[in-house]
């Protein structure tokens, strides 16, 4: 027998026996079976965990390497977000570093070239950018960013540079759902976590796809039904996806209308007495619209509230959204039971949505008017999209108006105690809100001359120039402003290197050390497992390094107010280590020193964190995390709740202690059903809808690169209805050209495909750079998480050479 | 490419359940272990990046599969280098 097939026999027997200890739930099995994180295979395979690199789900991957190359990975079977299970992507992840194409020295455009220079270089030319006018420099990044790679670039911002423009790509996918936690309780992020998702009788999917997007979680709910448990999906979606298919209940809406359905449930409630009195009468308070209309309203009354909701009687709601009244009706039913625990989920649906903080409002409302809040299987949860939207995001703040730890950047206190946190002379951090994503970009792609105050962004781990909407006017349009200059930092060329005047090699993933934060609260840490290629260095070393090379410049905010740097990192014996110096970055672990430093903001919105080493003992903590008498730490899995969350008073039951009527309750708002911004026509009768698909995570940049998935879909299509598709005389495989008022596209047509639009709408992937959908879409947003809406807008299509 | 771990949910309908075995059984590289109540522990093992993925594919739209759940995967190291050398988007 060879040695390979020795080795392909052993492979084989070591994958039955994870596959049969996952099967059997027996996770012991298994760990006495494989190797271990730290341990060392039969076949020299080093095994360490590491968060999955791609979605918000936050699987625990467990990462084989053998000679400085990724060899294997396997779920992580203690792992309690997958207990074991991957997803197709996830399956692929070990693959993602391997790009043939991979960027690896830091590239500068030269006579409309982009051509290599040195690390010393480039720092230099990012300095001067800087110099020109601090107050026009600005940064994006993303869910993506580490926990700590956030935290600097946020320092070196509004600590070193007392500007406040940084904001990240998570402002076009899940700002929507901040702005509903925080006009509803006060404070952001899910009370509740995945174990609802063991525990609810019923799920509602808004607007969300989770058997292709978060497709773990959503096995963890069809495996409960496997197991004979009784458990109703219901999927309340404007185009049929292969959650429906899943689903007892699919009720399709009219685009935008999911407002009206939520006020048709909590009207139903009212009238048919089913609300939960007891519950409402402790705990909540009502709230409408102000004024002008601000983030929090104005104080109403039960009264107001019954009578503001009484036009969305089943009928009238059925008039509006197109759901059959006899569903609202019966929506309204099972939340008027007590005996049933429902579980709500969304992402994108409900929050790319230009009234996505009212809808996010209103499904937190339906649940807290009907008591289904607070109990395991009670709860209103919104999922997120990128590894680190909540982690780094959220909870960071690398917001344009916030800062870390739930502060803004406009309120006094706030400012005051990141000072002195940072140690930096008072009054230094700006008290003004920057620019969110879509004015940051308008600024940038703006003539100087007219106004356009951005001369330099930085982007590091995101792709703006693919998912911007109204690309041209917000990206393209940078081109030939000769005084505009991006900088992006990657792993791979994209769209948005296409028009960078700097490139910056980046290293990925576990090719770096890490912190994530999931869509759960829960805190993950991994270390550096492989090197990156040639000169591709850590996104947060490039941001200590530009903060070195500003401070030796001269610039007076790159230190303290004690004169030291603002990246100040110590030795065990105190001394200083030039971390700024790359062969040096790795002396001391600088994730670790950041994220202790970071730790002192958390407490203030009691979103707690345990000291890094305990992250690394773990699959995660989801937070609070509070010590013990016994020196131990534990995590929170309900907040607000006694049972379980150590900041509610004993006796209270529930509590939501960051209340902003500040009597511990929360707010149950009434928000009407209003007309989106842009509707089909005369001159564009479709409704155009873009997203996601299982195989590819957001643009591709990384999924595209490995050769399985990008067979399994090589490239954007338009999903077309059959009636739709026979009207414009196309079928399967045609060539079609989707027009809005922002620009075309060419695709080909996919009828009776994955997913299945009702007639009159449209779907359109984003992942293809070659096929850029957001050349259509449109860029108005909401009014209050500035989020963009790309699931809805006017379109007409035509067979090409028609 | 790989070889795969996975586990193979079988649909609630147990009249099904000896056909989908038996379907199972006729996939290429497809090692099934003994079934879990309803869950199936499987080794899908194929020589090309194509094939591993068709598998998949394969084994979840069979009649009485409810799904197939990705526990593990092995690279092999020569297909996979081959397969990296393609060129990206």
């Amino acid at each position: 027998m060879s040695a390979g097939v020795s080795r392909r026999a052993f492979l084989k027997t070591s994958a039955m026996a994870t596959a049969a200890a996952a099967a059997a739930g027996q996770l012991g099995l298994a760990e006495r079976a494989l190797a271990q994180p730290g341990e060392v295979d039969a076949q020299g395979v080093r095994w360490s965990k590491a968060p999955c690199r791609f979605c918000g789900t936050g699987c625990h991957v467990l990462v084989g390497v053998r000679g400085g190359r990724i060899v294997a990975v396997r779920g992580a079977e203690q792992a309690a977000v997958n207990k074991g299970l991957l997803c197709v992507k996830g399956y692929h992840v070990g693959l993602i570093p391997y790009g043939p194409d991979r960027l690896t020295r830091p590239l500068l455009r030269q006579d409309g070239e982009l051509r290599p220079v040195s690390w010393e270089r480039a720092l230099e030319v990012m300095a001067e950018r800087v110099e020109r006018d601090p107050a026009g420099f600005a940064f994006y990044g993303s869910g993506q960013w580490t926990i700590p790679e956030g935290y600097a670039a946020q320092k070196l911002m509004k600590g070193g540079l007392a500007n406040n423009h940084i904001d990240p790509n998570a402002r076009l996918c899940m700002a929507s759902a901040v702005t509903g936690f925080l006009a509803t309780y006060g404070v952001d992020e899910p009370a509740g976590c995945y174990d609802d998702l063991d525990a609810c009788d019923v799920m509602i999917m808004w607007g969300n796809n989770p058997a292709e997007m978060h497709p773990v979680l959503f096995s963890r709910v069809i495996d409960r039904r496997s197991r004979g448990e009784q458990v109703r999906l219901i999927d309340i979606g404007t185009r049929r996806t292969r959650t429906t298919s899943q689903c007892q209940h699919f009720l399709r809406f009219k685009p935008h209308t999911d407002l009206a359905i939520a006020n048709g449930i909590a009207h139903l409630l009212i009238a048919n007495d089913t609300y939960d009195k007891a519950f409402v009468e402790k705990h909540c308070a009502f709230r409408a619209d102000s004024d002008p209309p601000t983030l929090f309203g104005k104080a109403t009354s039960f009264d107001d509230y019954k009578q503001a909701l009484a036009e969305y009687t089943p009928e009238r709601v059925e008039q509006i959204s197109g759901v059959p009244a006899r569903d609202i009706r019966m929506l309204a039913e099972l939340f008027g039971r007590r005996d049933l625990k429902i579980t709500s989920l969304w992402c994108m649906g409900m929050n790319q949505h230009t009234r996505g903080t009212a809808i996010n409002t209103l499904v937190h409302g339906v649940h807290l008017l009907s008591g289904h809040f607070g109990k395991p299987g009670d709860a209103p949860t919104s999922l997120t999209g990128q590894p680190s939207a909540c982690g780094t995001v959220r909870e960071v703040g690398t917001l344009a108006h916030a800062l870390p730890g739930g502060r803004l950047v406009a309120k006094e206190p706030h400012r005051k105690q990141c000072e002195e946190l940072w140690k930096l002379p008072e009054g230094r951090i700006n008290p003004k809100p920057g620019y969110h994503t879509v004015k940051m970009w308008e600024q940038f792609c703006t003539p100087t001359a007219k106004g356009g105050d951005i001369h330099t962004i930085w982007v590091q781990v995101t792709n703006p120039g693919q998912t911007l909407p109204n690309l041209k006017k917000l990206f393209r349009a940078k081109q030939g402003l000769a005084d505009k200059f991006l900088i992006v930092s990657d792993v791979y060329p994209t769209a948005t290197t296409e028009l960078a005047d700097l490139v910056l090699p980046s290293a990925l993933w576990v090719e770096k050390n890490g912190v994530f934060g999931n869509s759960e609260r829960r805190t993950q840490q991994w270390f550096r497992l492989i090197k990156p290629p040639g000169e591709a260095r850590d996104d947060c070393w490039q941001t200590i390094a530009l903060a070195r090379k500003l401070h030796d410049r001269g610039l007076e905010g790159m230190k303290d107010r004690e004169g030291r740097f603002l990246f100040d990192v110590r030795d065990d014996a105190g001394r200083e280590v030039p971390v700024w110096e790359w062969p040096r970055y790795y002396d001391v672990n600088v994730d670790r020193h950041l994220f202790e430093e970071y730790r002192g903001f958390t407490r203030l919105k009691h979103k707690d964190l345990a000291p890094y080493d305990e992250y690394v003992k773990a699959h995660g903590m989801r937070w609070p995390v509070v010590q013990q008498a016994d020196g131990s730490w534990r995590e929170t899995r309900f907040r607000f709740v006694e049972f379980d969350d150590p900041y509610v008073k004993k006796g209270a039951g529930v509590q939501f202690y960051h209340s902003t009527s500040k009597d511990d309750r929360a707010q149950i708002w009434f928000r009407p059903y209003a007309p989106p911004p842009e509707s089909p026509d005369a001159e564009f009768p479709l409704w155009l809808c873009t997203g996601r698909v299982l195989e590819h995570w957001h643009t591709g940049t990384m999924t595209m690169r490995v050769p399985p998935l990008r067979r399994a879909m090589p490239g954007a299509y338009v999903e077309v209805h059959p009636t739709d598709a026979a009207a414009a005389g196309v079928g399967n495989g045609d060539k079609v050209r989707i027009e809005t008022r922002r620009g075309a596209l060419e695709l080909h047509v996919w009828v009776g495909g994955r997913g299945a639009p009702p007639p009159g709408s449209l779907f359109v992937p984003f992942f293809d750079e070659q096929l850029l959908i957001n050349d259509l879409t449109l860029d108005e947003v909401d009014p209050f998480s500035k989020q963009p809406d790309y699931k809805k807008c006017a379109a007409r299509l035509r067979r090409v050479g028609a | 490419m790989a070889i795969c771990g996975i586990v193979v949910r079988l649909g609630q309908e147990t009249a099904v359940h000896a056909d989908a075995l038996a379907r199972l059984g006729q996939i290429p590289g497809l090692s099934l272990g003994a079934p879990t109540g309803l869950k199936v522990p499987a080794v899908l093992d194929t020589p090309s990046a194509e094939e591993d993925r068709a598998g998949l594919e394969r084994i979840a739209a069979l009649q009485g599969i409810e799904g197939v759940d990705l526990v593990c995967v092995h690279y092999d190291d020569d297909t996979g280098a081959d397969a990296l050398g393609e060129v990206g988007p």
